[in-house]
């Protein structure tokens, strides 16, 4: 059988075709995934929210995401919380009532809002948002400029991402940042 | 293999297949997404992904363990031992571990429901303010003494609420009657302690098995269900890990091949309901050979002129084999010997039970400071003086009076039409009680006879307190608060029971004065005010404050609490057990046992324990028959075969498990499945062998559960049963012609 598939690919001239396809989609998908680090597309979400039109509105990343600062994650806003603003403040652009109205409607219905998880690392990585604030890295050095999206989009945080950043940490803390049970233990 | 690879190919083919794996595994995660659902209303406490560890007390079962759950979130995810509580020291068992599928249990009632015919599982949802005006209508206008409450071993914080409430409304105490309690043989066990060791009121003992040389157990399964198994499981390990030359020696002796005899050096299968006997044969023996170490204790007189070979007849063990257990029970110089559940199931309960007790007395290990047999310390208040559960004799008055027309209002906080004998017309008793309520957290078999259901928080959303019983080496009360905010608009009872004092009467009103059980536990707990505890003690607020976060209430060091003294027998000889039911017509004993993962049936609704093999059978999902494979073939029964087991009070259909580890004449069925209504994980799924049981009262006033016997009949149906087993398995030994003990 291996034998009649092969001749048949060989005689239509398709085996060097086959290959070179395969590799470049390797070499695409290895690029994509070591080389070029940055921003990729965002994941569809349950309610249309615009992260650009709120940071444009002021309101400050810790102001929903207070968690960075007490905690290894960031967290999502309550719907109170977003109704502490919504309940009273209408959006600039009206023709943007009637999605804040799906939020309400939400509130009213206690009903929780499912999100789609955008940054997620895997189960081996004890990632803690905490110190990296403390150490006074500014959010977009990881989430890309937020105040031009409308879902948060990924950015290709991979090990070389972290350690590009901490092997350029003042020399005495280079050892411990870059030792593996820092982040995996 | 025609085919030739040549090498040319065999390059190309695999740059094909590495090139193909590579692809593959750096295509884009196909996976379901990962969702976060923040708070609608966040607690004001709660860290995102910050996890919070409540210590509380497991609901599981009525030993009272402790229990650390971790939340995170606002949702409980797991549930672990707490290391500081003095009864489980960190360890859990099986069924402690599967509580979240009791708070997750998507059968969950969500709110209080009334219908208006009674089984016709209609139920209209209700405002809680509108049923308990109701409620306390339906108390004021009923009958004086016509209030009566029904429950399982209920935490001891709602016993007591329950307790006042009644006595308030000049009602009679509350009945709390419970199947694990009567398989352990609670009731039984403390009035032979209480008479033996001369203490004034009866209560369980906790036997130090850890310390024990040899140990011979009468029917107490205590690596399973038996009274603590958590506890019990540990002291055993402690007793088998000693070195070569100093482990203890362990021999069990009941009818089946229980998963704590498969562990023991020997299993003596004795005929059902004469281990109390055997007791008597082993300390007649022991007397007769001048061995015994207590001679002149007045626990000798009871080893007087036994009938040894009689015994020897009635029990199926030989006469030498006694002498043979006998010998080797003093040789070691602490022996000890368990009283187990499996006596209290049989008419001679009480006597048996006292046989095995005076045992231990007669080799001096049942007084003094170097007794095993650990008292149930004093409590730090005689508020928390631990109950013992009713006895069925107080069920059987209960039922007479709900058919007499004595009762208007009848509270449920348990299982009744499930749990009781059919027999016992407990359900249709109930259906001449006017108005029933019930606070099952789910929609039960007793729930969809009941006018109004009032659901109950689950214990993980509960407060509570529960006094540890046996507590063994020190008094304990185990503290219980929710680890989560109610998933639902459910209600914990005490707090039912606290609003409804306020709307009854002046006399309830000033009995249950507390707006909610925080306030009543915090009164509570202002006793333990200036008691020794691993934390401060000084102010009633540092005492509630250490309560909740260690767990409980325990002195920090361990104080044994032993008898001085035996006290003279009643000198009973053990009559032989009477058995329901005539043997030529019903030729094989019943031995109904608890299952190790569903208890007596509660827990029924938890997927993890239903999918959860039997330790023996390596069976799930479902009810089988332990018959030994003589038996079968005699009657020409094969595995998997559906047969009909009849009792003289009703039947069952079950699947036939051939298996060694049973005698003869006996056949065994574990309990918990065969639920009509308790969720969709227990509805319709094996059979309830506690309908079939025959009332019998046992010598103490408890339900003699294994003196009932049956007959088999063919279905001529074949039902494969779920286990893990192979079908070699044990019975290869069978084949081999080999029968253990």
């Amino acid at each position: 059988m291996t034998d009649s598939l092969l001749r048949k690919l060989r005689r239509h001239r398709l085996l060097p075709l086959i290959a070179a396809a395969l590799m470049l989609i390797v070499a695409l998908a290895i690029g994509g995934a070591v080389l070029l680090p940055g921003v990729l597309a965002a994941p569809a979400q349950p309610l249309p929210f615009e992260h650009s039109k709120h940071v444009a509105a002021g309101v400050q990343c810790i102001f929903c995401h207070p968690g960075v600062q007490t905690s290894a994650v960031a967290g999502l806003p309550s719907l109170n919380k977003c109704m502490g603003c919504h309940a009273s403040v209408t959006p600039k652009d009206p023709k943007d009532q009637a999605d804040v109205n799906k939020l309400i409607s939400q509130w009213e219905s206690r009903q929780p809002i499912r999100w789609v998880r955008v940054f997620e690392q895997p189960d081996f990585v004890q990632f803690n948002h905490r110190p990296h604030v403390a150490a006074g890295v500014a959010c977009e050095s990881c989430h890309g400029d937020v105040a031009k999206m409308g879902y948060a989009q990924p950015y290709n945080l991979n090990m070389g991402f972290c350690l590009n950043c901490h092997r350029k940490q003042a020399p005495e803390k280079v050892t411990k940042l870059i030792s593996c049970e820092t982040c995996h233990y | 293999m025609s085919e030739r690879i040549s090498r040319r190919q065999f390059i190309a083919l695999s740059g094909l297949t590495g090139t193909a794996m590579a692809v593959s595994g750096c295509t884009i995660n196909l996976q379901e997404p990962t969702h976060l659902e923040p708070y609608v209303v966040p607690p004001e406490e709660a860290l995102p992904g910050q996890k919070v560890m409540y210590a509380s007390t497991c609901g599981q079962c009525p030993a009272g363990c402790g229990i650390l759950v971790r939340v995170s979130n606002g949702r409980a995810l797991k549930i672990e031992g707490n290391p500081l509580h003095p009864l489980n020291r960190g360890k859990t068992c099986a069924r402690g571990q599967a509580g979240l599928q009791v708070l997750y249990n998507p059968d969950r009632l969500r709110n209080a429901v009334r219908q208006d015919q009674r089984g016709a599982k209609n139920y209209r949802p209700l405002y809680w303010d509108a049923a308990l005006s109701l409620l306390a209508d339906r108390v004021k206008a009923a009958q004086p003494g016509g209030v009566a409450f029904y429950g399982n071993l209920i935490p001891d914080a709602l016993a007591t609420i329950v307790t006042s409430f009644l006595q308030a409304i000049g009602g009679q105490p509350p009945v709390l009657y419970d199947t694990l309690a009567a398989m352990d043989g609670r009731r039984t066990l403390a009035s032979a302690t209480a008479a033996l060791l001369g203490s004034s009121t009866p209560n369980l003992p906790l036997f130090d098995i850890g310390q024990a040389d040899i140990l011979y157990s009468f029917g107490a399964n205590f690596n399973e269900t038996w009274i603590s198994p958590v506890a019990y499981g540990r002291a055993y390990g402690q007793m088998r890990s000693r070195p070569l030359g100093t482990r203890g020696y362990f021999v069990q002796f009941e009818p089946r091949l229980s998963a704590t005899a498969a562990v023991a050096d020997k299993w003596v299968p004795v005929a059902p309901g004469t281990e109390g006997l055997v007791a008597l044969a082993l300390g007649g023996i022991i007397r007769e050979l001048g061995l015994a170490r207590a001679k002149d204790s007045p626990a000798a007189a009871l080893f007087r002129a036994v009938d040894v070979r009689g015994i020897a007849a009635a029990s199926g063990v030989a006469v030498e084999k006694l002498e043979e257990l006998a010998r080797a029970f003093a040789r070691f110089p602490r022996p000890l010997a368990l009283p187990g559940g499996g006596l209290a199931g049989h008419t001679n309960a009480a006597p048996a039970m006292t046989a095995v007790m005076t045992l231990n007395a007669l080799m001096g290990q049942a007084a003094g400071p170097e007794s095993p047999i650990l008292l149930t310390p004093a409590p730090p208040d005689p508020a928390f003086a631990s109950a013992l559960p009713s006895s069925f004799a107080d069920v059987k008055a209960l039922i007479d009076r709900m058919s007499s027309g004595a009762i208007d209002v009848l509270f449920v906080a348990g299982n009744p039409i499930y749990d009781l004998p059919v027999a016992t017309k407990f359900a249709e008793a109930m259906a001449r009680v006017p108005f029933v309520v019930s606070f099952s957290y789910i929609v039960d078999e007793t729930a969809v006879y009941a006018d109004l259901v009032l659901p109950n928080n689950t214990y993980l959303e509960s407060w509570g307190y529960q006094v540890v019983t046996p507590a063994g080496a020190r008094p304990c009360i185990s503290s219980q608060q929710p680890v989560v905010t109610p998933l639902y608009d459910t209600r914990q009872t005490s707090d039912v029971f606290l609003d409804l004092a306020q709307r009854v009467s002046d006399a309830t009103r000033k009995a249950l004065p507390w707006p909610n059980t925080v306030a009543f536990m915090q009164e509570q707990m202002a006793k333990l005010v200036g008691k020794d505890a691993s934390y401060s003690t000084k102010t009633a607020a540092a005492v509630w404050a250490g309560f909740r976060q260690y767990g409980g209430w325990w002195p920090q060091d361990e104080a044994r609490t032993q008898a001085r003294q035996v006290a003279a027998p009643a000198g009973v000889m053990v009559p032989r057990p009477k058995l329901e039911g005539d043997p030529a017509q019903y030729p094989f004993v019943l031995y109904p046992y608890p299952s190790t993962l569903l208890g007596d049936g509660r827990g029924a609704d938890q997927p993890w324990l239903q999918e959860g093999p039997d330790p023996i059978t390596t069976a799930s999902w479902g009810t089988w028959v332990e018959i030994n494979p003589e038996t079968a073939k005699e009657l020409g029964l094969a595995r998997d075969e559906v047969v009909k087991v009849i009792s003289p009070h009703g039947q069952i259909e079950v699947i036939v498990y051939t298996h060694p580890g049973i005698r003869p004449d006996v056949i065994a069925i574990p309990l918990g499945q065969g639920h009509s209504n308790y969720g969709r994980y227990a509805n319709r799924r094996g059979a309830n062998v506690l309908g079939i049981l025959a009332p019998a009262v046992t010598d103490a006033g408890d339900l003699a559960w294994a003196a009932t016997r049956v007959r088999i009949e063919k279905t001529g149906r074949q039902q494969t049963l779920p286990r893990i087993e192979n079908n070699v398995g044990v019975d290869f030994a069978n084949q081999a012609g080999k029968f253990p003990g």
